[in-house]
């Protein structure tokens, strides 16, 4: 639990289908402590906690920090971004918006750090320390829930996990918004 | 050594077998009374590797190829299961199809003891729903198995991967 989550919450500006948060003490905090929220601007990868700049969040993440009350968003004009209109922008950027959402929460829920796994070839990769602080995260790709599985995907799930090393989960939203994990693995 | 091949009789769908003792003890077919009941890809099998010999009730001996066809005929997916269960029996492991599905349950003897599979087979190409894939998993869970997918590529190789339910 970051120390921040009784404050009062963080201010982000949404820009384009961005998310910024331009408090660096507050962008700080959400990355480092309040479990790696985000990207910093013009920084790849953090290697130490005295960072000091802008914090680019998703829609994802931008979304979930609203609902859980630790973000509040407003456009570049000042005006205040509900939820409802981040979801309708995920919306018109993600195809399967609202399943992706829907994984994301759940794992964020269960106290998983949840980057993008664009890189692997996956939705998401999961951490369950926080990005270079594990060896084996997760990669979790979502699939549409009525999309059905060509065993050549299976395969090439079990293939990439092998070769990047992590294990690879297939997640899906059934029916009664339960989400489901599958992992696949190579026996022989 | 060459040693007598047992010998069968083709009933519709299976094969029974008089003297199955060592055919049972080696996993194959279930006992049905005095008789042993092979399934058609069992059968196949064992005819393929000249240990069966089957006979159908006009006393016409039955070759590999016949037994294919013959089966397939009921089920077009015959080939499919038959390839996967011969490469699970030429591993070495102790394999048997369930009849009407596309099912292998396979037992496979390690140091620390036994796992129990239940091997679905797949085809490439050929989809399956998440659902469909839960009611395995399901399946095989009652069972007290795990369940592996056997997929069978366009050139007929199979590889196996264990699918198990993540991040609970």
């Amino acid at each position: 639990m970051g120390e921040g989550s009784a404050e009062t919450p963080i201010k982000g500006v949404l820009v384009g289908k961005k998310v910024v948060v331009f408090d660096r003490e507050r962008a700080r905090d959400l990355y480092f402590n309040e479990g790696f929220y985000g990207k910093f601007y013009a920084i790849s990868k953090p290697k130490t906690p005295n960072v000091e700049r802008e914090l680019e969040l998703s829609l994802l993440d931008a979304l979930y920090l609203v609902e859980k009350g630790k973000l509040e968003v407003e456009d570049a004009s000042g005006s205040k971004v509900s939820p409802e209109t981040l979801r309708q922008l995920g919306r018109e950027t993600y195809e399967n918006f609202d399943e992706v959402y829907a994984v994301y929460r759940d794992l964020r829920d269960k106290g998983l750090v949840v980057k993008s796994g664009m890189k692997f070839g996956a939705t998401f990769v999961v951490y369950r320390l926080g990005p270079g602080l594990e060896h084996a995260p997760f990669l979790v790709h979502v699939l549409p829930y009525n999309s059905k599985l060509d065993p050549i995907e299976i395969v090439r799930a079990g293939r990439l996990s092998h070769s990047v090393r992590k294990r690879f989960v297939i997640a899906f939203v059934d029916e009664a918004g339960r989400v489901g994990y599958l992992q696949f693995k190579w026996l022989m | 050594m060459a040693r007598a091949a047992a010998e069968g009789i083709l009933r519709n769908s299976y094969v029974e077998v008089k003297d199955g003792g060592e055919l049972y003890e080696k996993g194959f077919g279930v006992q049905v009374g005095e008789v042993l009941r092979l399934a058609l890809v069992e059968a196949a099998y064992l005819v393929d590797k000249g240990e069966l010999r089957v006979v159908g009730e006009g006393g016409r001996s039955l070759s590999f190829q016949d037994i294919v066809k013959l089966a397939s005929r009921a089920d077009r997916s015959f080939w499919q299961k038959l390839v996967v269960y011969a490469d699970l029996r030429d591993r070495g492991l102790r394999a048997q199809p369930v009849e009407g599905t596309p099912i292998v349950l396979v037992e496979r003897k390690f140091k620390e003891g036994e796992r129990r599979y239940m091997v679905l087979c797949l085809e490439e190409g050929v989809r399956i729903g998440f659902k469909e894939l839960e009611g395995y998993i399901r399946r095989a869970l009652e069972a007290r198995r795990e369940l592996v997918l056997a997929i069978v590529d366009k050139d007929g190789n199979v590889s196996y991967y264990a699918v198990e339910r993540s991040l609970g």
